[in-house]
């Protein structure tokens, strides 16, 4: 069963926890004789409680520690003192005292201490860890680092193709960390991104939100964590130097770089569902020309985001075989589209509109028969980017509920 | 802001005839550096090679030099308006670009009975791009012609070449040769004979023709000039 976000997150939790719990613990004594570990920490949480019970003023902790020590003298009711533990966190936030502090952690060890399959399953998890060539200090730094907490809030319900947490989390971490590093290559610098969940919004790193973001179109894609690696690593470095070249021009600014990054990963990611042999060169061609000629920002963003809906439109509607050459009449069209001729929202309208046509058409005469009777027209549109001449098509095809090769032929000619 | 004029085949190469009264000899000319420009200017540097499009000038002028050719030089002059109408009317523009459309596209060169094969064709995507670069008239004509092509038409097209040297020949020797440049003169005539012609094909077959004998103009050199 595969792992969601969620449940690596609170996972990550109680492993930081038991982390924190047992820093400075030697952990074979602590796991070959517990009760001398737990005797050292009673004796020197004694003398922490004698010496804050000197300095503090506060009645109220006071008879809290009393409570303590009475607890810690009797090992038997060990299981007490995390509730103690608790209170004494609370009251400690308030009076911001480090002795108390202290009080707290070493409370808190005792009590990990005194589960020994607890400290054994740190145990083991550290040895996990160090086969899969991590530390638990390094997963924990760029967990922490990569905001993966508010990454479990934003994506929590998220599947992870892993059996269990640790993997899951290991694999992330590393993943992620090699993101980072191809970013700082490229020069593309994280912003923060703030992301809605609910009623909150959450602050999130740009790369770590680009990741995510595309993760979750290649799960719907059905690809393996591997492949998507792979083809996120791909496209960033193929179309990663246009990206940082328009932001260098201050044509891109903020967070439109890591949009538009986005935009380009999910349309590759469509492709690779549509072609597999041949997705990672059209993909290439089409956003390379997008990105080298296109400069108005907007509409950038906006062709990227619908060359996305489009091939995936396509592909449920078992049109797939439509994609490329629709795509690449959006892709040329565009190139060529100025302020004072058509809006790239009408492009996008007409290509829609013949989709649609199609559509309509295929579900009386069957998919492949209406590919075959319009392959003439789809080729001359990819060839030549002549959306007027799409317009007018689909207006004619809007009349009709059935086509024929004669058909095609006479808006061939006439249209 | 002027509507930028577009990719015209003829700024970036010409074809001289022997009979052309010029500094330059004869022959195909290919200005390299425009072409380069060009596609710099356009921002297709990565996806289009300056010698892909250099390939496609010089296919549509190789289709002027076998119309020049193959056609006698008073009936080509006939209907050759350029010097009073620039651009505006012909239909040989549109015909050449479509010809050498089909040479990067298909690989052959078919200028009426001539037929080259086999020639060396481009990547679909260079094509693609070539294609869809924005042309003035009567260049932008060519598409009529093209959509004729995929239409499984190509033989029509020859014959609307035929059809247009053909009427310009026979009005030439008749007095309503006025009352068809008047037709000539609206905007959309090339588009306009195109679709007549296409849609109630009434042109005779090539025989008809016969008479009209070449005069060949070659060979010819292919210069290019950097």
């Amino acid at each position: 069963m595969p792992v969601t976000l969620r449940q690596v997150g609170e996972w990550f939790d109680k492993l930081q926890q038991l982390h924190n719990a047992l820093e400075g613990v030697d952990l074979e004594t602590a796991v070959s004789a517990p009760h001398q570990c737990i005797s050292q920490k009673v004796e020197e949480l004694c003398e922490l409680i004698s010496k804050a019970k000197r300095e503090i003023s506060n009645e109220k902790l006071i008879k809290l520690l009393n409570q303590v020590e009475e607890r810690i003298c009797k090992l038997s009711e060990i299981q007490g003192i995390e509730d103690l533990a608790e209170k004494l966190q609370l009251m400690v936030t308030d009076v911001f005292d480090r002795n108390l502090d202290r009080i707290v952690k070493i409370l808190k060890t005792i009590v990990v201490i005194a589960s020994p399959h607890l400290v054994k399953d740190y145990v083991d998890i550290k040895k996990r860890l160090e086969e899969l060539d991590t530390t638990i200090d390094h997963v924990l730094l760029q967990w922490s680092y990569l905001n993966l907490d508010n990454a479990v809030r934003i994506w929590g319900d998220l599947l992870l193709p892993y059996k269990s947490q640790l993997e899951a989390m290991a694999a992330l971490t590393r993943i992620l960390d090699g993101v980072k590093s191809m970013m700082s290559d490229l020069n593309l610098y994280y912003t923060r991104l703030r992301i809605e969940t609910g009623r909150t919004k959450v602050s999130i790193r740009s790369d770590v939100w680009l990741f995510f973001e595309a993760y979750k179109e290649a799960r719907v894609a059905g690809l393996t964590l591997e492949d998507f690696t792979n083809i996120f690593t791909k496209v960033i470095k193929l179309h990663g130097d246009s990206v940082r070249n328009l932001v260098k021009e201050q044509i891109l600014k903020g967070q439109e770089a890591w949009l538009l990054l986005k935009n380009i990963l999910l349309v590759n990611l469509a492709l690779s569902r549509i072609s597999p042999d041949r997705w990672d060169e059209y993909a290439h061609y089409l956003l390379g020309l997008l990105l080298s000629t296109v400069k108005d920002v907007s509409a950038l963003i906006r062709l990227t985001e619908y060359m996305h809906e489009l091939s995936t439109k396509l592909r449920e509607r078992g049109l797939e075989t439509l994609s490329l050459r629709l795509l690449r009449a959006l892709v040329l069209a565009a190139t060529r589209i100025s302020p004072y001729r058509k809006s790239t929202e009408s492009l996008i309208l007409t290509i829609d509109t013949f989709v649609k046509n199609v559509k309509r058409l295929s579900e009386a005469q069957g998919i492949n028969e209406i590919i075959r009777i319009l392959r003439p027209l789809v080729e001359y549109v990819s060839y030549t980017a002549d959306i007027e001449f799409l317009e007018s098509v689909n207006l004619e095809l809007l009349s009709v509920n059935k086509i024929t090769e004669k058909l095609t032929r006479k808006l061939l000619l006439l249209c | 802001m002027p509507e930028p004029v577009g990719f015209i085949a003829d700024v970036f190469g010409l074809f001289l005839c022997r009979h052309s009264q010029g500094m330059l000899k004869p022959g195909i000319y290919i200005l390299l550096n425009k072409v380069q420009d060009f596609i710099s200017e356009r921002g297709y540097g990565e996806y289009l090679r300056p010698e892909e499009l250099a390939y496609f000038v010089l296919a549509h002028e190789a289709a002027h030099m076998i119309l020049h050719s193959l056609l006698p030089r008073d009936i080509r002059a006939s209907y050759y308006h350029r010097e009073h109408k620039p651009f505006k009317y012909e239909l040989e523009e549109p015909f050449c670009e479509y010809a050498a459309c089909r040479v990067i596209k298909d690989g052959c060169l078919r200028v009426l009975s001539f037929e080259l094969t086999g020639l060396p064709r481009l990547p679909e995507n260079t094509c693609s791009v070539i294609f869809s670069l924005t042309r003035p008239l009567p260049y932008a004509y060519y598409t009529s012609l093209f959509k004729m092509s995929l239409a499984g038409l190509d033989d029509y097209v020859q014959k609307i070449l035929w059809a247009y040297v053909w009427s310009h020949s026979v009005f030439k020797e008749r007095t309503v040769k006025m009352t068809f440049k008047k037709v000539l003169e609206r905007l959309v005539i090339c588009d306009h004979l195109i679709k007549t012609l296409a849609g109630n094909f009434g042109v005779k077959t090539l025989d008809q023709f016969k008479d009209l004998m070449p005069e060949p103009c070659y060979p010819y050199v292919v210069r290019v000039v950097i």
